[in-house]
C-alpha cells in the first residue's frame, strides 16, 4: 500500500523549502576538491523539472537494501528513506534526521531528532520509530545484508522525548556510518511494516519513509517511479517525478538515451564510452566511486605464502598502464586499501592521494620481479589460475596482461571467467591462492575495507600483531585525523607484507542529457538526496 | 460420485481407444516427466558451484554466523534428499516456494512476467503464422517464380542473423530513425504494452518465420507431387477444389512445426527480453540459474515443460481433428 497523500504541486520551491533546500545543497554540495569533473565546466540553475528519466544498467528486484544491496539500491533508497546522519559532498557526516548527534562514552552515542519531521504522508516521526527500525536493520532474516553493520550495538532505546540513545558492545568509531541511508539505516514507522506483514521494498509494500519522495510504483526489475512530497524537512526538491528504468544491455541503453527516452543513465561502461561520447546531446561525467580493484594472495596456499613470490608478481604489475590503456584513463593508480575520497575529508583530496602514495608504491620493474622470484623458494617459476567474474572485463584483461608478463619468468597465470556469483566463492578460498577483489565502499569511512582485509577472517589469511594492535587502536580513536593517521600506519604496515597489490581506485561515469547537470558531482553525490542537485542548463 | 464407480468410469474410458483415453495417459505422463525433470534440475542445481547465502550478501565481510543464518531459513545445509522433498511437498500443496534472491513468493514473482512472456510469444507466433504461411504456400505454388525465389533467399537471410544483431537493428530503425516504435521496456499496459511488444516480437519471429516459411513451402509441394493431385486433375477437378485438398494434407507436418515454434517461443525469448529490457521469465530464468535461486529456476523449468507439452497434445489434437486417417485408426 502507498502512502494515501497525493502532491501536485506546480509552482516552484515555494515558502520554506527553498531555504531550506538552498541549505541543504551548501551543505551538501560545497566541496571543493577538484572531484567535479564536468569537463567542459557546465554550470546551471535550479529549476523545476517535471520528469526525469533515469536509467540503470542492473535491475532491483526489492528496494530495501536490507535485502538487496547493489550500488542502485542505496540510489534509490535515499531518496525515500532517510537515516539519522548522511554524508555530505566530501563525505563528512551531517545532519539528517537527528539535528544533533553526540558521543557521551566510547560506546554511546545520543540522537537528537529533528523537530517537526514527517513521513511522506505527514505522520509525525517519532522516537519509536527510531528504534523499530534499528530493530529491523539489526535482524539478519528481515536485514541480511546490513545486519553485519549492527551486530556490535547492544541497543536503540528511546531517552528523551525527542532523543535515541544508541549502546555499543564494544567501543568502534566505524559505528558512526551505522545509521545512514548510504550505508544501513532507513528510519520507516512500525505501523506501516507491520499493516504490511513485515515485508518492505516490494511492489506490496513499497518503502515507506521521512525522505523528499514516495515511491509510486515500483514493477520489479523493470522500473520503478517516485513522485516528490512536501513532507521532507529539506524542502520541495525541484525534481517533481523520478522514473527509473533498469536496462541491462547498454546497446539499448544507449539507444534509449539517443532517442530522448532517457534523460541520465548511471554507471554507464567503458567499453561503450564512445558510443555515449557521440550521442547527441549528451555529456558524460565521470567521478570516483570509492571503489577498490586489487590483488588477493591467499598467503596460507602455496606458493603465495612465500613472500618473494608475491613480491615478484608486485613488480610486475604494471599500474600506469593499466589505468592508461584498459581503463582509458578512467581510474587512478591504486596504492593502498583506502580510497583518497574516503580521507579527503580529513586530509583534503590532495594530501590524501599524497599521504596513500606513501603506503605502498611498488614501481613496475620486470628485473627486480625475476630478482625476487629466483629468491623465492619457486625459482623456476610456477602454474597458478585465477578466478575473474564476467561482469568485469578489465580485471579479465589485467590479469591476461600479467599473465603475458609474467610468462618469461616461468610462471603461467590461467584466467578463468566465471560468473560473478561463482567468484564470490573465490575470495579467500584456499582453492585460490590468487584472486582478486572489487569492492566498494559503500561509506565514507577510511576503516570500512581495511578492517575487512586487515581484520580476522581476512581472505588472504594474512596475521600481524602490529597491524592488529593498530586496528584496534584506530576502532577507538575518536579524533579523525589521528585515526587517519593510525589506519595509514597500519596498511604500510601492512602491505609491506604484500598480502594484497592495490590495482586501482575507480571512477564512474554517468550520461546525462546536457539540458541538465549534476552540481559538484562527486563520490557521494548519489548517496543523500541527489535530484535537487541537477541542474538545468542555462 | 463414490470410489468405485469414479474407479470404473475410468476404467471405462481407458479401455476405449478414444481421444479422451488418450488425453488422459498423455496427461499422466507428463506428470510424470515433470515429476523427473523437476528432481533432474533440483540436482543439476544443487551440483553447480556457488553459495546462495553468498550471493545474496555479495562482497560483504559478513560473519560465518550471519552466512549460517541464512542457510538455515532457507534449508540450504539440509541433506539434498530432504531439501528436494520438502519442495516437491509444498508444489503439491500449490506452494512453491519463496524466491531467495528477491524476499518473495514465486507464484507473485512469476505472474506478472508470464504474462508478458506470453504476450510476447503470443504475438510472435502470430506474426509467424500470418506472414510464414500463406508466403509458403504461395512460393510452392508458384516454384521457380521470382516470389518464390525471392522469399526464399529473404528466408536464409532470417534463419542466419543472430536475434541480438536482428533487434538492435530494428531498434536502430525504427526505434531511433523513424522513431516509430519505443526503445525498451513493456509499457504501461492495454494497448501501449502490445505497442512496446512489436519490435521485439518481429525479432523474434524472424527467424521462425523463415523456419516455417521453409517447412509450408516443401510441406506443400511435397503434396503437390502425390499421384492423387495428377489423379485429381485428370478427373477435371478445379484449381481449387484441387488446392484444398493439398492444403489439408499439408496441414499436418505445417501443424506440427507450428507447435514446435510456440513451445520454442516460449522457452526462447531470453535474448530479445535482455535486448528490449522486458522482464519475461527468460531474463529471470538466467539471473535465478546463476545465483542458485531453486524454488525459480524449479517454477520456470517446470513451467516451461508444461507449456511444451500442453503444446504437443494439442498438435496432436488437432491432427485428430484434421485427419480423418487418425480418427479411424485412434491416436496413440
Amino acid at each position: 500500500m502507498s502512502p494515501s497523500i497525493q502532491f501536485n504541486r506546480r509552482t516552484l520551491l515555494a515558502g520554506t523549502g527553498v531555504s531550506a533546500l538552498a541549505m541543504l545543497i551548501a551543505a551538501c554540495g560545497g566541496d571543493d576538491n577538484g572531484m567535479s569533473a564536468n569537463g567542459s565546466g557546465t554550470s546551471g540553475s535550479l529549476k523545476e523539472i517535471d520528469l526525469l528519466t533515469v536509467a540503470f544498467p542492473s535491475s532491483l528486484s526489492n528496494l530495501y537494501p536490507g535485502q538487496e544491496a547493489g550500488n542502485f539500491n542505496y540510489y534509490v533508497a535515499c531518496l525515500v528513506g532517510e537515516g539519522l546522519v548522511a554524508p555530505d559532498g566530501t563525505g563528512k557526516l551531517v545532519p539528517a534526521l537527528a539535528s544533533k548527534w553526540e558521543q557521551t562514552s566510547p560506546t554511546t552515542y545520543v540522537y537528537t531528532l529533528r523537530e517537526g519531521a514527517k513521513f511522506s504522508d505527514g505522520t509525525p516521526l517519532t522516537p519509536e520509530d527510531v528504534v523499530y527500525s534499528v530493530g529491523i536493520s539489526k535482524d539478519e532474516e528481515k536485514s541480511p545484508n546490513i545486519a553485519y553493520y549492527w551486530a556490535n550495538v547492544d541497543k536503540a532505546e528511546k531517552t528523551g522525548d525527542n532523543e535515541v540513545t544508541i549502546t555499543l558492545a564494544s567501543p568502534d568509531v566505524a559505528f558512526e556510518w551505522g545509521p545512514c541511508a548510504a550505508n544501513a539505516l532507513w528510519i520507516t514507522s512500525q505501523a506501516y511494516v507491520e499493516g504490511n506483514g513485515g515485508e518492505m521494498g516490494t511492489p506490496k509494500a513499497l518503502l515507506y519513509g521521512t525522505g523528499p519522495y514516495k515511491v509510486t510504483k515500483f514493477e520489479p526489475d523493470t522500473m520503478v517511479e517516485l513522485e516528490r512530497v512536501d513532507t521532507w524537512w529539506g524542502g520541495v526538491p525541484p525534481v517533481k517525478t523520478v522514473r527509473i528504468e533498469f536496462i541491462t544491455e547498454e546497446a539499448t541503453r544507449v539507444l534509449a538515451r539517443k532517442s530522448g527516452d532517457i534523460d541520465l543513465a548511471i554507471s554507464i561502461s567503458l567499453d561503450q564510452l564512445s558510443q555515449w561520447e557521440n550521442a547527441a546531446d549528451t555529456s558524460v561525467l565521470f567521478a570516483p566511486d570509492r571503489s577498490y580493484v586489487g590483488i588477493d594472495f591467499n598467503t596460507a596456499v602455496e606458493p603465495f605464502d612465500d613472500i618473494h613470490v608475491r613480491r615478484a608478481i608486485a613488480y610486475a604489475c604494471d599500474r600506469a598502464t593499466v589505468v592508461e590503456k584498459l581503463l582509458v584513463g578512467h581510474a587512478e593508480p591504486a596504492t593502498a586499501l583506502i580510497t583518497p575520497d574516503q580521507i579527503s575529508s580529513v586530509l583534503g583530496l590532495d594530501g590524501a592521494r599524497k599521504a596513500l602514495k606513501e603506503v605502498l608504491d611498488l614501481p613496475f620493474d620486470l628485473d627486480k620481479a625475476k630478482e625476487e622470484l629466483a629468491l623465492s623458494k619457486v625459482p623456476d617459476g610456477f602454474s597458478t589460475k585465477v578466478g575473474v567474474s564476467s561482469s568485469a572485463p578489465q580485471v579479465s584483461q589485467f590479469f591476461q596482461s600479467l599473465a603475458e608478463t609474467v610468462k618469461p619468468l616461468g610462471i603461467n597465470i590461467e584466467v578463468e571467467e566465471m560468473p560473478v556469483e561463482q567468484w564470490y566463492d573465490t575470495i579467500g578460498s584456499a582453492d585460490w591462492g590468487l584472486a582478486y577483489m572489487w569492492y566498494f565502499n559503500a561509506t565514507g569511512d577510511p576503516a570500512e575495507m581495511s578492517s575487512w582485509f586487515l581484520g580476522e577472517g581476512n581472505p588472504a589469511s594474512y596475521s600481524n600483531e602490529a597491524v592488529t594492535e593498530l586496528m584496534a587502536q584506530a576502532k577507538e580513536e575518536t579524533d579523525p585525523a589521528k585515526r587517519v593517521e593510525i589506519l595509514l600506519e597500519a596498511q604500510k604496515t601492512a602491505l609491506a607484507d604484500i598480502p594484497y597489490i592495490p590495482l586501482w581506485w575507480g571512477e564512474a561515469a554517468t550520461a546525462i542529457n546536457s539540458k541538465y547537470t549534476i552540481e559538484d558531482f562527486g563520490s557521494y553525490s548519489l548517496l543523500s538526496p541527489w535530484t535537487p542537485r541537477i541542474l538545468t542548463v542555462d | 460420485m463414490d470410489t468405485a464407480h469414479s474407479h470404473r468410469r475410468l476404467t471405462q474410458l481407458l479401455s476405449r481407444g478414444s481421444l479422451t483415453r488418450f488425453i488422459i495417459v498423455r496427461l499422466a505422463a507428463t506428470g510424470l516427466l515433470l515429476l523427473v525433470l523437476s528432481f533432474v534440475v533440483f540436482a543439476l542445481l544443487h551440483l553447480t558451484p556457488g553459495d546462495p547465502a553468498r550471493n545474496l550478501v555479495g562482497v560483504r565481510n559478513v560473519t560465518p554466523e550471519l552466512l549460517q543464518s541464512i542457510r538455515d531459513k532457507y534449508h540450504l545445509n539440509d541433506p539434498f534428499m530432504s531439501q528436494y522433498l520438502r519442495w516437491l511437498g509444498n508444489v503439491l500443496h500449490g506452494d512453491f516456494g519463496e524466491s531467495i534472491r528477491n524476499n518473495t513468493t514465486v507464484t507473485t514473482l512469476l505472474s506478472d512476467r508470464v504474462t508478458l512472456t506470453l504476450q510476447l510469444a503470443g504475438l510472435s507466433f502470430f506474426l509467424t503464422v500470418i506472414v510464414a504461411v500463406p508466403l509458403g504456400i504461395a512460393a510452392a505454388w508458384r516454384s521457380g517464380s521470382v516470389l518464390d525465389r525471392s522469399v526464399s533467399v529473404a528466408s536464409i537471410v532470417g534463419i542466419g542473423a543472430p536475434t541480438y544483431a536482428v533487434g538492435l537493428l530494428l531498434l536502430y530503425v525504427f526505434g531511433l530513425w523513424l522513431d516509430i516504435f519505443p526503445v525498451y521496456g513493456s509499457g504501461d499496459g492495454g494497448f501501449d504494452r502490445w505497442w512496446h511488444l512489436v519490435l521485439p516480437a518481429i525479432t523474434l519471429a524472424s527467424g521462425l518465420a523463415a523456419m516455417v516459411f521453409k517447412l509450408t513451402r516443401t510441406a506443400v509441394i511435397s503434396e503437390l507431387n502425390q499421384d492423387y493431385v495428377a489423379f485429381a486433375q485428370s478427373r477435371g477437378l478445379t484449381r481449387r477444389q484441387i488446392r484444398s485438398l493439398v492444403l489439408r494434407n499439408a496441414m499436418i507436418p505445417v501443424a506440427t512445426s507450428l507447435g514446435l515454434v510456440f513451445a520454442f517461443l516460449f522457452g526462447g525469448t531470453i535474448l530479445v527480453e535482455v535486448t528490449f529490457a522486458l522482464q519475461g521469465i527468460g531474463s529471470l530464468l538466467a539471473g535465478s540459474v546463476t545465483f542458485k535461486d531453486l524454488p525459480v529456476v524449479q517454477a520456470i523449468t517446470l513451467l516451461t515443460a508444461t507449456v511444451i507439452a500442453l503444446t504437443a497434445l494439442a498438435v496432436d489434437i488437432f491432427y485428430y481433428a484434421v485427419d480423418p486417417r487418425v480418427r479411424q485408426r485412434g491416436i496413440r
